[in-house]
Parts: structure tokens; sequence; C-alpha cells
């Protein structure tokens, strides 16, 4: 047999190493080492974020638009573009990466205090009614008069004391029954799942009662994840992290894309448990919480999300007429599913509507109340796609825009998730367009979040750095503008006031990232308000969630036509709505139930066929919008400031 | 009770441009209905046709077009002329072919030059198209606008991308601009916002809503022109209220269905009839879903468009 050829790459600045064979696809191989690498086309060559430099080797790599001459000349190459010809020595350069964000005791009886300065009020408040359960309980003895089995005496006690008649015992918890039983005199601990009857963990004897639950909102572009008691409800921990599957892609459909490919699938499931694993690893750690005591999780996201999740093929959401295989997924334990640490909590999802309106807006609409109110609201999460809600207790219909990953700090080169370092407040010199910023946690700048953007493209806008189609306004002696060619940049923060070193800016790229986006959740609203014969003004209360940070402009997200322009008063901010509908249904079997029942009632409309929809998109491609006559008072808001400068 | 023509009420109207100046003033738009629709409001001036002329020799026309220029080709003054006196073109189109990089990069002082030259001495109103990448038009129509100051002559074109240039000189000379839209309503209405916002009077816009031939795609340009003439004249919008420009000559006579001989496709027949038709059908595709400014080129297609205007109004 002939040897076949390997071909030795070293990529630096890690040092890690691979062998491939001749023609190997570059990208493909950092992937494959497990390095990081900047892609949302998904290897197609249209993004240019894969970008690496060649420092020793050959390969065979397309030009590229996204290579300057003097890249090229010092070696960049397309990493996803390139073919490995020999052996190689490449730097991958550093990748915009978000920090874990834990915070510890982030505690709170009732879950709406978790938002700080956020509305709290309009968030559901739940009666603790876990139904999961942990006690202990007296098993009878057998005796020769009453030789019933181990099983049987079991089933009987739990029966007894926990209201739970026939109660399925796992095949795994039988085996162990027999010493289990007999080791504390037939006082045993069992922590039983009311809802579907499954006995999840026995131990001998009296245990602690402590009960721990997790609460998860799987997101295209952030994973957010509550450690929760489930006796008093206090959330323990709270940490976030950037969806490890973005390098695979940065949207759904890219993602989909990816599972498809050989293994695609495997690797997409490997890193979101690898990253969930991590996070509860981290919480664990934060709480000094016993692992064994995590007897449930409770995981809300969209629909791809949940596929890639629980490994289960996505493909057939981006066909048409897009279908999911699941809108709900059968519960199972973490062992199951691959989650370590918490081998024996049970894992329930939350339902959701269809392919493209998840349970992680089923979990919105239960937090906010949505379902239980008789007032006409509107629910919208800002995400990687913005869904929409609208309705009350009576009746209710969503849809999906696809906005892309800008809200949540992707797709826009200083974008950052919200945490600490992150710009989330901006106020814009009108004399001298110098740029001021708040950030979270208030230290030196280390990106801009989802907030901080929407706030700063209403500020340019405004002040007049940008005019209505987003372009810079280049003769209004703006010195923080900063052109080479035609590629210019507006500096909010110089790069030795801000911790990475490098300026913090927004480019006409950014904003142009942002217009889609705010295009899309305008014309998405409008659209669905229209499909039920509503105006924006029979709107009473308007829910936003997202994590876009702490706080929203609303005024300045009216002004660039992202949100229509109705008294501000009607608007409340809630964060991520997703993952406290989780912890919600997590802490009362009554909210899980419910979570089910919103499912069931909202009525899916798809936009992507819709031509009125495409319409006001292009429309939306514009400072507040096309037609001005829809956006009155920004545009009165202009003339005076026009006025004022004149 | 006798029939009666069931009739639309509108509530807006369409710009009033003025072309030209002195004895080659003309005025397009007004108009207070759909196209040729007199019966439901006021059309006060008709649809005008200015005929196409080049800078420099046009390459790649059919014989049965060339024959009618051949003689004057050379000279942009004469070529006018003859299009005025000859076949009776309202107004000219000079197509600044030569200012592009690629086919002789003639400096905008030298283009100046000709568009005075050829704006003396006819009695007609011009029109230009520049040509090349978008830097370099703008910088042509500003010195042109310059060296023809007060002239109302209308040049094209403005996107997004130059339209500060442009619409300053028209503004600082008194000329009057195409703002050109890839058949998209919203985009038109975008440009002309950016421009009016700008300060440019909206009764110095013309919006060029790109053109198509017949069998190349005229059914979307005749929606996009529609929905911009409805949202004109019954929403009353205001950023839709300009006259439409169609350079079609140059869209029909590049196809091979007025090129190929009839050696060649026997069963299309008559090279030159065809051409005539195909020119005047596309034209009055343009004409009856609004177009004020219409570019031609064959003569025996302009007297027939001619002939059906007038027929219809």
């Amino acid at each position: 047999m002939v040897k076949q050829e390997k071909f030795f790459i070293k990529f630096l600045p890690s040092g890690k190493t691979i062998k491939v064979t001749p023609n190997y696809n570059l990208r493909q191989a950092i992937l494959d080492c497990g390095l990081d690498i900047g892609s949302s086309c998904g290897g197609v060559g249209t993004c240019g974020r894969c970008k690496v430099q060649l420092k020793e080797g050959n390969t065979d790599s397309r030009d590229s638009k996204f290579i300057t001459n003097r890249e090229k000349k010092e070696g960049f190459i397309l990493s996803c573009q390139s073919k490995v010809l020999s052996d190689l020595a490449v730097l991958i350069p550093e990748q915009k990466k978000g920090r874990t964000k834990i915070k510890k005791g982030e505690s709170a009886k009732e879950p709406s205090k978790v938002y700080a300065g956020i509305c709290q009020s309009e968030l559901s408040s739940v009666e603790i009614k876990p139904w999961i359960v942990k006690e202990t309980i007296d098993v009878e003895k057998p005796s020769l008069s009453y030789g019933t089995s181990d099983l049987y005496r079991l089933k009987k006690s739990i029966s007894e004391n926990l209201g739970v008649s026939d109660c399925m015992i796992p095949l795994h918890l039988i085996r162990k029954l027999p010493e289990i039983l007999r080791s504390k005199s037939w006082k045993v601990t069992v922590t039983v799942d009311k809802e579907n009857m499954i006995l999840i963990d026995i131990y001998p004897g009296s245990t602690p009662k402590k009960c721990y639950g997790i609460a998860l909102d799987i997101g295209t572009t952030t994973l957010a994840m509550y450690l929760v008691d489930l006796e008093n409800g206090k959330i323990i921990g709270s940490a976030s992290e950037y969806n490890p599957q973005i390098k695979f892609g940065e949207d759904i459909i890219n993602r989909i894309v990816y599972s498809i490919k050989e293994g695609g699938l495997e690797k997409l499931r490997e890193v979101i448990i690898d990253s969930i694993n991590n996070l509860i690893w981290k919480l664990l750690l934060n709480s000094h919480v016993n692992a064994d005591n995590i007897v449930s999780m409770v995981v809300a996201g969209n629909a791809t999300m949940m596929h890639l999740f629980y490994g289960v093929p996505p493909k057939y959401i981006r066909e048409e007429p897009y279908v999911t295989v699941a809108n709900k997924f059968s519960s199972s334990t973490a062992e199951e599913v691959g989650i370590k640490h918490i081998k024996n909590a049970f894992i329930y999802n939350i339902q959701g509507v269809a392919s493209y309106l998840g349970g992680d807006i089923t979990s919105g609409v239960l937090a906010t109340g949505v379902s239980t109110r008789e007032d006409l609201t509107l629910f919208i999460d800002l995400g990687t796609n913005g869904e929409l809600v609208v309705g009350n207790s009576d009746w209710m219909m969503g849809c999906s825009c696809s906005a892309g990953p800008a809200f949540e700090g992707g797709g826009v080169k200083c974008g950052i998730r919200a945490i600490d370092g992150a710009i989330e407040k901006v106020w814009i010199d009108q004399e001298t367009f110098k740029c001021h910023v708040d950030v979270i946690g208030g230290g030196k700048p280390h990106g801009i979040c989802g907030s901080g953007l929407l706030d700063i493209i209403g500020e340019m806008y405004l002040k007049g750095v940008i005019d209505r189609k987003g372009r810079f306004n280049k003769d209004i002696g703006n010195k923080y503008l900063r052109c080479v060619d035609k590629d210019c940049r507006y500096v909010l923060v110089n790069g030795k006031d801000s911790t990475t070193g490098k300026d913090i800016y927004i480019s006409e790229v950014d904003v142009d990232n942002l217009m889609r986006a705010k295009a899309a959740v305008y014309a998405g609203i409008k659209t669905l308000l229209e499909e039920v014969d509503l105006e924006v003004s029979d709107i009473e209360k308007i829910y936003i969630a997202g994590g876009l940070g702490k706080n929203l402009n609303v005024q300045n997200a009216i002004v660039i036509g992202m949100l229509p322009d109705i008294n501000i008063n009607k608007y409340y901010f809630l964060g991520n709505t997703s993952v406290t509908g989780a912890y919600l249904s997590l802490l009362s079997i009554e909210k899980y139930r419910q979570a089910e029942e919103i499912a069931g009632k909202i009525t899916y409309i798809e936009l992507s066929v819709n031509m009125r929809f495409m319409d006001r998109y292009v429309a939306g491609l514009f400072f507040p919008f096309t037609d001005l006559r829809e956006f009155p008072t920004v545009e009165e808001l202009m003339y005076s400031m026009s006025n004022k400068l004149k | 009770m006798g029939f009666q023509i069931p009739k639309n009420e509108y509530t807006g109207k369409i710009n009033t441009v003025k072309l030209g100046k002195d004895k080659s003033e003309i005025l397009i738009g007004g108009e207070a209905s759909l196209p040729f629709y007199g019966f439901e409001g006021e059309l006060p001036n008709k649809p005008i046709i200015a005929m196409d002329v080049f800078d420099i020799k046009p390459s790649g026309w059919p014989e049965s077009l060339a024959k009618y220029y051949s003689d004057v080709w050379d000279d942009p003054v004469k070529w006018s002329q003859k299009c005025i006196s000859e076949f009776g073109a309202e107004a000219i189109c000079l197509h600044l072919a030569s200012t592009n990089p690629d086919a002789g990069n003639t400096s905008p002082e030298d283009a100046a030059e000709l568009v005075n030259k050829v704006r003396e001495s006819i009695d007609k109103p011009l029109i230009l198209y520049g040509d090349g990448p978008m830097e370099k038009i703008a910088e042509v129509m500003k010195k042109v606008s310059e060296k023809s100051a007060d002239s109302n002559i209308l040049m094209g074109w403005v996107e997004e991308d130059n339209y500060k240039t442009l619409a300053a000189a028209a503004m600082g000379y008194n000329n009057n601009v195409i703002a050109l839209n890839p058949l998209d309503v919203n985009i038109a209405k975008q440009l002309n916002i950016l421009l009016t916002q700008l300060g440019l009077s909206p009764d110095r816009i013309a919006m060029d809503p790109s053109s198509s031939g017949v069998g190349y795609g005229i059914e979307y340009c005749f929606s996009a022109m529609e929905r911009l003439k409805i949202a004109a004249l019954i929403q009353n919008d205001k950023m839709t209220q300009m006259p439409i420009i169609n350079n079609i000559a140059s869209e029909v006579w590049k196809v091979k269905e007025v090129k190929e001989s009839e050696k060649e496709y026997p069963e299309w027949g008559d090279l030159e009839e065809r051409g005539i038709n195909w020119e005047t059908i596309s034209v009055m595709c343009m004409l009856a879903s609004g177009s004020n400014i219409i570019t031609m080129r064959h003569p025996k297609a302009v007297s027939l468009i001619k002939e059906i205007i007038k027929e219809l109004l």
C-alpha cells in the first residue's frame, strides 16, 4: 500500500499541531484542532473573518476582496479558501472572545429582582411549587408474612408519602435498590419528578434535603444559566457565555448548513455540551453546591439550538416547508445528553411553536405574562433572530425575522456581549463630535454591547455624524472620523483608554449591519400587526427582551426606526426573558404546564414569503424609515435640532 | 341613464420641471392623473422624446440604425441638429461616453466645453448622461453645471454614492438632476429625500427608475413605475412626485433581436422593421406606465410614437 503523504501544520500562537492530507482545507484543520477561528459565512469565503497569516509553507489560496494587497504580501490568506500544499506554520490572529461571566450570589426570592434596574414588576411572579421533590421516606420492611418485592414496597411508600402513584423506577436505580434500601434500615431519601412520575435518584438514609436546579437559555449567540435553590427560589449564581458554535456560523442557517456536513452535527453538539458543562462546573465551584443535589435542568432555546443540543438533525428546518423534528423533546437524564457533573439530574425543555419561533419565545411569553393579561401586548425578543408575539389572554400570534447577531455584539467589529467593560450608553457632543460613554461595571471599556450599539447609531444620526443612509458625513469637521481610503471609522474611545489598547469604533459596515437588523425588526412588527389588522397605536404595552444590555434607550431605538414611534412609556425592557421563563418553570409545575399551553396557543406567521415584509424591510434601510410619516416625532426632533444648530 | 366612465380621485400631482431656457424651454410633468387618463385629471405637458446623441462615434449599432446617423456621428453638434430638424426630436440626450476612463477619459473641462457647444447650437433642451465610475461622473457634471449655469439642463445621474457633489452642482448653477434607482420604489424615495434635504428643490429632480426593453424584464419596470405614480397621485407621497425619465434606447438597441440579420434568423423577418417595432413597443410600455421623458433612436419609431401620443391625448 502506498503510504499517504501527510502535511504537518503548526498553529501559532497556541503551538497546537495537526497532520492533514494534501489539499486539506485549512480552516477545517484549524477547527479540527479545536481552535477558534472567526466565521459568519460557514466557510464559503464571503465574510472574510477567517483570515490567518502564513508564516511558513505553501497553500493554494483563492484571492479575496477581504485581503488587501499589503496583507497579501505579508502572507494573509482566508483559511476557508486555502488548501494545504506543504508543511505549514500559520499564525491565527487573536480572536475576539468573550469571557465567561459569573455572578455569585445574585440572589432573590422573587425572580423579578434578578433584573435590578429593569422593569421588575412586569415579570411574572411565581408560587414556588417545585415538581422535583426530595424527601426522606421509610420503606416497609419485608417479612416472611409480607414478602412483596423491594420495588413494590418502594413504590408504595413513594405513593403514600409524595402522592405519586405508580412511579417509574429506571433500571439503573433498580440495580442499586437492594443495597440502598437495606443499608440505613429501610430509610431512604428519594428525588422524584412529580410531573413525569419518575424516580430520579435514591440515597440511603436521610441526606440533606437540599435540592437545586439549573435554568438554561441556549441562544444562537449567547448562553445564560442560573443555578437555583428549589426550596426558596433563590438564584445562587448566574453565568453566561458566547455560544461556542459561533465559529461554525453566526446564524441559524449557517449552523444548519454545517450540521449537514459529515460529522458536523456531532461537532456542534459536542461544543455546546462542553460549554454547558463548563458553565455548570464554574457555577458549582463558585457556589459550593454539591453536584449530587442538582436534580433538574430546564432548557429553553430556539428550535435549531434545541435540535443541536439533543443531537437531532435540524436539516429540515431550513428546507421548505420548514418543519422541526420536534417542538418539544422527551425528558431525559443529564447523562443521556452528555451533561457531566450532574449526571442524575433530569433535563426538561420548553416547548416551541414552530421552526423559527422556539421554546425561548414560549419561555419569554411565560415570563412576561402576555398570555395571562387582557391588555394587548407586543413581545419582542431581540436576539440573532428578532421574534415577535402579539396578543393577550384570548389569542396570540407570532413571527420571526432574521436580524443577525448585531444586537448581541456579533457582526460588529467592536461589538461584545453585555458584560463588564461593555459600553452600554453614549452621548455625542454636538460641537466637537466627541463621544462620551457609560461602561457596564464602570471600568475601562472593552467593546460595545447591543444596547450601546443602538444608542450610538441613534446619537450618530441625531448629531449628524451619519446621514439617513448610514453613511458618514465627511464634511462636518468630525475629527473623530478616521478614514483610510474608503474605509471610515468613527472612534468612540481611543486605544489608550480601552482595555484592549485598540480604538473602539464604529465603521460604515457596522452601521450597515445594524441598519439591516433594525429594518428587519420594524418590518416584522408592522407586518405582524397588519396580519391581525391592528395599528401600532392599538398596542397597550411593548415588552422588549434580549441580552442587549442592562438598559435600552428606547428613545434612540425609535429615532433609528427600529421601534414604532409611540409613547415611550408603553415600552418595558426586560432583559433575557428566556432564561427567566426556564427559571419559573423550574420552580413551578404550573408554569411548566403553562408554557405548553402558550406554545399551543400562538399562531405562527411565516414572513419569508411575505412580499409586504420585504418591501418594508427595504424601506427600513434608511433612518428612520423611508416613509417619514410613520415617525412624526423623530422628524420633529430632527427639525428642532437642525434649527438649534442654525 | 347613460354610461358614465368611473373616475379616480387623485390627491397628489406630479411636479413640473422646467427644462432648457428661452427658446429651448419646455415643461415636463405636472399631470394630475395616471398616464393618458385625461378624463380624470389634467395632463398639462405631454411626454417628450429625447433623441440619443453620443460624443464619440458609437460602435455596435446595426446598419438599420447606423445608416441614419453615419454622416453626422463624428460631430455631436451636427448630430443633434439633424435629430431635431429631420426627425423631430423634442430634446437631445447627449451621452458623454468618452469621459469614461476606459473610452478616452475626456477631461471634465473638455466635456463641459462640448456640452456648451451643443447646447448653444440647438433650440431644444439638453439632457446628459455621464459614463464611467461615479467619481468621474460627479467630477464631469460639476464642471458641466458650472459652464452651463442657469440653463436648466438635466444631468444624469446621481446615486446614493455621489448625490452630494451633483446636487450641490445643480443647486449652485440652477440645473436639474436625474436620480437613478434600481427599479425600487423605496430606494427612489430614499434618494429623493436625501436630495431634497440637501436643499435641492423637488422641481429640479427627475427619476430614472432603470429601464429594460421588451423581452428583457419590461414588466418589472412597468410595475415599479406604476407603483411610483400611484404613490405620487393617490397617496400624495411628495417623495415620489418627480417626473420620470426612461433611458430606454440604450437598452432596446443592445439586444440581439434588433441586431441579428434576417439571413441568420429568417423567421424573425426584416431587421429594420423589427428594430422599429422593438423600440416602439418598448417605449409605448414606458409611456403607458408613466414616463415623462423617453430616449429614442430610430427616426421611424420616433414618428410612430409621436403619432400615438397625439392620438391618445
